[in-house]
């Protein structure tokens, strides 16, 4: 159960029954009756995503050497990307809560002391002109508001 | 045709517009010289500041950033031997060993000479083939899109990955993700949760930006702070390709950019497929294979006229059929939709201006490359020396924004970050994204047109064989299928 084909074809068999379960309660709303309604096309779609995720796992389980090992793919260089997932849902978050402008200087400056750029005069100007430019350029220039978030 | 194609020049000699090119192309160059950032990455983070544009300046900029990049990544594939973008992949192997030898220069002015015939040839063919396309795609109806939609689905899966079946996987995960939000013939809302704003179904860009920018920036934090990558060039010799040698790779230009523009015209198939097939190909029919790898010209002419060929053959099927190309071509498209407009065999007629203003701006983009491509090796070949560990949080900060500002939506924001996430669990899995953008385009079109026809017919599936056209595209989808499932099997035995 180790090899990462048969666990992503795992995971497709669980999304797509719960899709194909959904779209059976989907409502027949047409008036010409050929099974066609909402559910018909995400139906078909996902039984032939379970058949495809099936013939993913028979061919990991037929020949080892197609597929690489979950603990291969999933080592220690997963640690980063995983920080920068939280931090982007933290900004993402921060932003509805504090506005743009400040999350972005904030979050930047995070983001390049994690990522160990070493100057602190780097760090506080990538992080304050980047964000005023980018204020500037979309609020000016483009008159597209950036949030402000909910204290404003 | 000639007043149009003059007025679409008018168009792009406006100083407005010319200006969007020029720094669209520079930009892109840059964007294509660092590696790690692709050219879909550089069009997908650049695309929400082309919403307050006009519609040709916004277009003329990513059309530069597109044709800039695929030169671009050649630059550090032939400088530091890491292509800058997978593209210029196949450029490494004889532009590197020129370096080795001093002879940068040499290298570096002959893939900018490349990426020009490439890209011109390609724009050539673009203008003088589509519109006729156009034209005869006017007659499709329903089982034809369907048909049609079927074919780029099966070429996209087929082409995308080293394992066809994650190919396919990854289509039909679009295919499903197309889905959510109000069904398009009967307005049920399908897999809403209750939730408002996914009535409307997951809008294309941000689930772009998420997976080619926000996916990408979190795979390049694996390596950062880990070693610092290495930025030296050796010094290298002044002296540019010579006529004497541009006469003898001629041959092999054009041929590459010729087939560069057909596999560009592929759905599906991109600038990184066709380097490949174009170096292949010279190395077969060349008279001294055993000479490539070793730093001849041919071996980088040969890839950067195939891989800047693609740039006008991605937009054969997207102009004349609505359909994009490659995934960058994916990206116009949302920036046509954004302004307004529908691309498919219409928009010839009724926006004509455009489509002649974007050729025009392929062919003055192209000749700016060139003019960029050569003056400026000596600074584009710095640009490695700006510091990932920078770049990398930008990239996140503009695609986040990016996401929110093309509907002042909170929940496109969430959507980026979302299918970031997924799609880096993606590239770690080995499962192609491409497709899955590529189906969520190609989703509607085919799920709308396949229910259309059968009303059509009456509940019968006849449409599939009696209709010449949609036979031809339904045989073409089973021998993509077919002959990509064959060529796993061999690599396999």
């Amino acid at each position: 159960m180790k090899k990462i084909n048969i666990v992503t074809g795992i995971i497709f068999i669980i999304f797509s029954i719960f899709i194909f379960i959904q779209a059976i309660g989907f409502k027949q709303t047409l008036i010409v009756d050929a099974g066609l309604g909402a559910g018909f096309f995400p139906k078909l779609i996902a039984a032939a995503t379970i058949i495809l995720s099936v013939l993913l796992i028979i061919s990991a389980v037929k020949d080892e050497s197609l597929t690489s090992k979950v603990s291969d793919v999933f080592n220690s260089d997963i640690k980063k990307p995983l920080l920068g997932m939280v931090l982007i849902l933290a900004y993402g978050f921060s932003i509805m809560v504090f506005g743009y402008l400040v999350s972005t200087i904030v979050f930047c400056y995070i983001f390049l002391q994690i990522f160990r750029v070493k100057k602190l005069i780097t760090k506080i100007a990538v992080s304050v002109i980047f964000s005023f430019v980018i204020y500037f350029i979309f609020g000016t220039v483009f008159l597209i508001s950036l949030p402000t978030g909910l204290l404003m | 045709m000639f007043s149009l194609i003059l007025g679409g020049f008018q168009t792009v000699f406006e100083p407005s517009v010319m200006l969007f090119l020029i720094l669209g192309v520079v930009g892109g160059i840059a964007i294509g010289s660092l590696p790690g950032l692709t050219a879909t990455m550089g069009v997908a983070i650049l695309l929400p500041f082309t919403f307050g544009m006009e519609a040709t300046q916004g277009l003329v900029l990513l059309l530069g950033i597109y044709i800039g990049a695929i030169y671009g990544g050649s630059i550090a594939a032939i400088l530091l031997k890491t292509p800058g973008t997978p593209a210029a992949a196949a450029t490494v192997y004889d532009g590197y060993s020129l370096v080795q030898k001093g002879e940068a220069t040499k290298a570096l002015s002959m893939s900018a000479i490349a990426s020009f015939v490439g890209g011109l040839i390609s724009t050539i063919m673009l203008m003088t083939v589509s519109p006729y396309l156009a034209k005869f795609a006017l007659r499709f109806s329903a089982p034809e899109y369907f048909a049609l939609a079927v074919f780029g689905l099966t070429i996209i899966a087929s082409v995308s990955s080293k394992n066809i079946l994650k190919g396919i996987l990854a289509g039909f995960f679009g295919l499903i993700i197309a889905t959510f939000g109000m069904d398009p013939i009967t307005s049920y809302p399908r897999f809403t949760f209750g939730s408002l704003d996914l009535l409307n179904g997951f809008s294309v860009i941000p689930v772009l930006i998420g997976l080619f920018a926000i996916s990408e920036a979190l795979f390049q934090m694996e390596a950062l702070g880990k070693s610092e990558e290495k930025c030296e060039i050796v010094k290298f010799k002044k002296e540019y390709v010579t006529m004497k040698e541009l006469i003898k790779v001629a041959p092999t230009m054009i041929k590459s950019a010729i087939m560069g523009t057909f596999i560009g015209s592929i759905p599906g198939a991109g600038a990184d497929i066709s380097a490949f097939v174009c170096y292949n190909e010279a190395k077969r029919t060349s008279k001294h294979p055993e000479k490539f790898g070793t730093g001849i010209l041919e071996g980088i002419a040969a890839p950067e006229a195939g891989n800047n060929g693609v740039t006008g053959g991605a937009l054969v099927p997207l102009l004349t059929l609505g359909v994009p190309g490659d995934a960058v071509a994916a990206i116009l498209l949302g920036a046509l939709v954004v302004q307004g407009l529908a691309p498919g065999p219409l928009l010839f007629q009724q926006n004509p201006d455009v489509v002649y203003g974007l050729f025009s701006a392929m062919f003055m983009g192209n000749i700016f490359m060139l003019i960029f491509g050569l003056i400026g090796i000596k600074l584009f070949s710095r640009v490695c020396e700006i510091p990932k560990n920078i770049i990398v949080p930008l990239i996140i900060f503009l695609s986040i924004i990016g996401s929110y500002s093309l509907n002042n939506s909170m929940f496109d924001v969430f959507v980026a970050i979302t299918f970031g996430i997924l799609g880096y669990f993606m590239i770690k899995v080995g499962i192609p994204q491409s497709p899955i953008v590529l189906s969520i385009i190609l989703g509607p079109m085919a799920e709308t047109n396949l229910r259309k026809s059968i009303l059509m017919y009456e509940g019968s599936y006849a449409f599939l064989y009696t209709r010449p056209i949609t036979v031809v595209f339904i045989i073409l989808a089973i021998i993509s299928i077919v002959s990509a499932y064959k060529k796993s099997r061999v690599k396999v035995a």
